[in-house]
């Protein structure tokens, strides 16, 4: 990933933001690509570029406190742990009885997946077809 | 050059330098409320100018952006503008040429008559009868067509609920909406990329930029300079839209001075300057407060085609319950549906056999205040009270039997705690211990009350037509002076108010216009 790609991040921030990325969305399963193979990240990077300051600031705090607090528990950053502990670990922000946690995971979440299921790779996966270029989901066609 | 067709209407690309205008009446946002103004008072014959914070859009731009995209683009804050309490409350606001209008859903009701006679009980309000009110309403209706959803375009999503109310015997029907030659494609919120929407950059603005008012788009006013009981100047900035960057000002000194920001805009803006007009500026913000019931069916529902509110259902509107349909591509529909890693690819996979229908609850005994905040935003603050979670309870277990009558495999709540129900049974799970407010993943729409009319100075911000108490030449025409949460989507209300209160200023021009 050269750097010069991203508009928001950098390089340490995107490495976070890739490896929450595949947690959420990992190759395999019910379709095949995951959020690495469409570079959910970078996607990311490019959605949020009209956050205000503040807004960043506040993504990035969440981006740093995903890294880091799997220190106090797992012993290591979230980055070097492996797919499933990371899925597991996401896991308790998503079902956190603090509703705070929750609410700051599912604003990361939006930001993540609204790109990546935008994507015509991904709504060809899952028998979608919702881009709007030529209407194809109209009812009755334009 | 201004925008092609329109040449009146000015965006950033247009103007080349400061800006100085002097007009009759100055109005500060173009949604349901300052558009009607505009047309309205320019066709009196008065010299008027709008200035709108958003850009200039039209079929031919937003057809080509991504629903995740327009939330980017057509609305503040990436459609996620906050109100604070015990839980965050989404609250969706446009910022267009057009305002809200552009993307809402489209759904229009008339105020019911109930409210308007609370208003005139409540609040000493003249002249807004259901019987006063009925020929801003016709007018209204026929500016921007409003017509029942044809069934042809309404999709499975809305044809299944149906089902599942038709077998429960609820009283429901179709909604109807402000469009021509709609094609169902399910885009509503992001903008019609057919026009068949008619949102007011579309009727109302043209036919003021037609009369000569001068609409500038990218135009964010800044400050309102008051002396005395007068409103003197209002100053801003021409933006660029791609950066938001200040790219030359604006100043205008208007005779009269109409703020149609919206119900949260308008009180910030105006704390913002400090300007004070009245104890309750800010006080009694009234939404609604709403959340999606989605359910799992064996047949194919593919949601995103047809019209996503097409249909609603009023068995329980008498105890402030709506239920009105939403349906949401999976981008969006996906992230707040709870799962991730392998489980939520699952989700994504059926997304084709997913129906969804929304919850509204009128908010009869929650508040809420507007005030200005950090970061050049407004703060907003809303406290659900445990009264109108009752409502959103009862209207969530009556959403999930709907669905379980239309033969759905399982109901997904968005009640923490609760999240999927698999037989009608469990439905009865949700009236068993008390369920607080942290528990929903909710949104909000429809923000109103903020600068409420009244005839008492002390209980309201502006008089029975718009007028500020205790400022000379400014109005409040948009969402904020709408004193009470209406129960149903309130464009119309908006737009017949300000037909009212415009044609009230044309006629008493030389006394408010000097």
């Amino acid at each position: 990933m050269a750097i010069k790609e991203l508009k928001v991040l950098d390089q340490k921030l995107y490495n976070i933001a890739r490896a929450i990325a595949e947690a959420i969305i990992p190759a395999g399963g019910a379709f095949e690509p995951g959020a690495n193979e469409v570079d959910a990240a970078l996607l990311f990077d490019h959605y949020i570029d009209r956050l205000s300051r503040i807004q960043f600031r506040f993504i990035k705090y969440i981006l740093y406190m995903i890294q880091y607090t799997p220190l106090l528990t797992k012993f290591k950053l979230f980055t070097r742990m492996s797919l499933g502990e990371r899925i597991k670990y996401l896991q308790g922000w998503e079902e956190s009885r603090v509703s705070s946690k929750r609410y700051i995971f599912i604003t990361l979440k939006l930001l993540i997946m609204m790109p990546f299921y935008s994507d015509d790779r991904i709504q060809d996966a899952i028998g979608i077809h919702s881009s709007m270029g030529e209407h194809p989901e109209c009812l009755l066609k334009v | 050059m201004p925008a092609e067709g329109i040449n009146m209407l000015f965006t950033y690309k247009d103007i080349t330098k400061d800006i100085f205008e002097q007009p009759d009446v100055c109005i500060i946002g173009s949604g349901a409320g300052g558009a009607v103004m505009a047309d309205v008072l320019s066709g009196a014959g008065l010299d008027v100018v709008v200035l709108e914070e958003g850009g200039y859009y039209t079929k031919d731009r937003y057809s080509n952006y991504k629903p995740y995209e327009s939330f980017k683009i057509l609305y503040r804050d990436y459609g996620a503008t906050l109100a604070f309490g015990r839980i965050p409350i989404m609250l969706p606001l446009g910022r267009a040429v057009g305002g809200t209008t552009v993307i809402n859903s489209g759904t229009c009701f008339r105020t019911p008559d109930s409210v308007l006679n609370d208003w005139a009980e409540t609040f000493g309000i003249i002249k807004a009868s259901p019987i006063d009110m009925e020929p801003y309403f016709e007018r209204v209706e026929k500016t921007i067509n409003v017509v029942p959803v044809d069934p042809e375009i309404l999709g499975r999503n809305g044809l299944v609920f149906k089902r599942g109310a038709d077998a429960l015997g609820l009283s429901n029907g179709m909604l109807k909406h402000n469009m021509i030659n709609c094609h169902g494609c399910g885009r509503c919120v992001f903008g019609c990329p057919t026009d068949a929407k008619q949102a007011v950059h579309l009727n109302f603005i043209p036919s003021a930029v037609k009369h000569g008012a001068r609409v500038y788009a990218n135009a964010r006013a800044d400050r309102i300079r008051v002396e005395g009981r007068t409103v003197k100047e209002i100053t801003g900035s021409i933006l660029n839209e791609e950066t938001d960057n200040r790219i030359y000002s604006i100043s205008v000194k208007p005779k009269l001075l109409i703020m149609s920001a919206g119900a949260v805009y308008t009180p910030y803006m105006l704390d913002r300057n400090n300007l004070r007009i009245s104890p309750e500026l800010g006080r009694n913000l009234a939404i609604h407060p709403a959340v999606r019931v989605t359910a799992m069916f064996d047949e194919l529902i593919e949601g995103y085609k047809g019209v996503p509110q097409g249909n609603y259902m009023d068995a329980y509107a008498s105890e402030g319950i709506m239920h009105e349909g939403i349906f949401v591509p999976p981008e969006i529909g996906l992230p707040v549906m709870g799962k991730l890693g392998f489980k939520g690819k699952e989700l994504a996979s059926n997304y084709n056999r997913t129906a969804a229908f929304g919850v509204m609850v009128s908010d009869k005994n929650s508040f809420g205040s507007v005030r200005a905040g950090v970061d050049n935003r407004p703060f907003i603050t809303y406290s659900l009270h445990p009264y109108d979670i009752k409502k959103m309870i009862k209207g969530i277990a009556v959403a999930s039997e709907v669905f379980f009558a239309a033969g759905a495999k399982s109901v997904n709540t968005s009640v923490f705690g609760f999240n999927e129900l698999k037989t009608p049974d469990d439905i009865s799970r949700l009236f068993e211990k008390k369920i607080s407010a942290t528990a929903f993943e909710m949104m909000a729409f429809h923000p109103l009350g903020t600068a409420r009319m009244g005839e008492m100075p002390g209980h309201s911000v502006v008089d029975s037509f718009g007028k500020v108490h205790v400022i000379d030449n400014m109005f409040i025409s948009d969402g904020s002076i709408v004193p009470t949460s209406l129960g149903v989507n309130p464009q119309i209300t908006i737009m017949s108010l300000s037909m009212r209160n415009a044609e009230h200023i044309a006629e008493n021009r030389s006394k408010l216009i000097k």
